[in-house]
């Protein structure tokens, strides 16, 4: 299997799922408290979707370290018919 | 590969409700890493880059929770008001003791909370996260070749 440009679409869509679903999951925590809880965890909240988004944020710096492996893309080799 | 396997650790960790949402993307992350695999990184170093993710990933996770800060609370429901109320009063250990007699008045609702994130705590669980970034960066960073002497002529 060669490395494509399929390998950055699925990790690039991981990441977003990633980080989404850690901005969820603090959104999720902030509705769900009570008020006074809710003032007192602003710093928590932020802290656990940091947290949460570290395997996104691990991958964003994976594709930075390797960007030379995959990009730029080449187009004259993507669909061509041989 | 780190990414996939500190993705299926926080899964395992989180709310047994969250848990499978937190999967997809850890399979993912897998996927891509296998597709785009020789990077030109060691295995040790790649071995060592999951296992730094992962523990300190978990530390910072539990760092979250080091210490127990309970929050108190009544509500008046007429007016919407909330009030923070001394959690030393109620919280003992993991057990809550409120009576009605010691909420202000018009507080008809209450409830404490035997934990919430702190922002010392907070800060520990930013500040671990970012430490871990950084020694897996280092970590995943292909090793630089060795400049060889050019060759002299005659």
């Amino acid at each position: 299997m060669t490395p494509g440009p399929t390998a950055p679409r699925i990790a690039i869509v991981a990441i977003v799922l990633s980080f989404a679903l850690a901005v969820a999951v603090g959104i999720l925590r902030t509705v769900n408290a009570e008020p006074v809880e809710r003032a007192a965890e602003v710093a928590g909240n932020v802290a656990f979707v940091v947290v949460f988004a570290a395997p996104a944020l691990l991958a964003l710096l994976g594709l930075m370290a390797d960007h030379r492996s995959w990009w730029p893309p080449v187009p004259s080799t993507w669909g061509s018919r041989s | 590969m780190a990414a996939g396997a500190l993705d299926l650790g926080l899964a395992f960790v989180t709310l047994i409700s969250l848990r499978l949402v937190f999967v997809p993307p850890g399979v993912m992350f897998f996927v891509a890493a296998r597709q785009m695999r020789g990077a030109g990184v060691g295995l040790w170093r790649s071995i060592a880059a999951v296992l730094v993710a992962v523990i300190v990933g978990a530390v910072a996770f539990f760092a979250l929770f080091a210490r127990e800060d309970p929050i108190c609370w009544a509500r008046n429901p007429t007016t919407g008001e909330s009030f923070r109320l001394d959690p030393d009063r109620f919280v003992h250990g993991s057990s809550i003791s409120m009576d009605s007699r010691d909420l202000p008045s018009g507080a008809t609702e209450s409830g404490c909370t035997t934990d919430s994130i702190s922002t010392s705590e907070a800060v520990a669980g930013i500040s671990v996260v970012a430490a871990m970034l950084g020694a897996v960066w280092v970590l995943s960073k292909p090793p630089v070749p060795r400049a060889t002497p050019a060759a002299t002529m005659g």
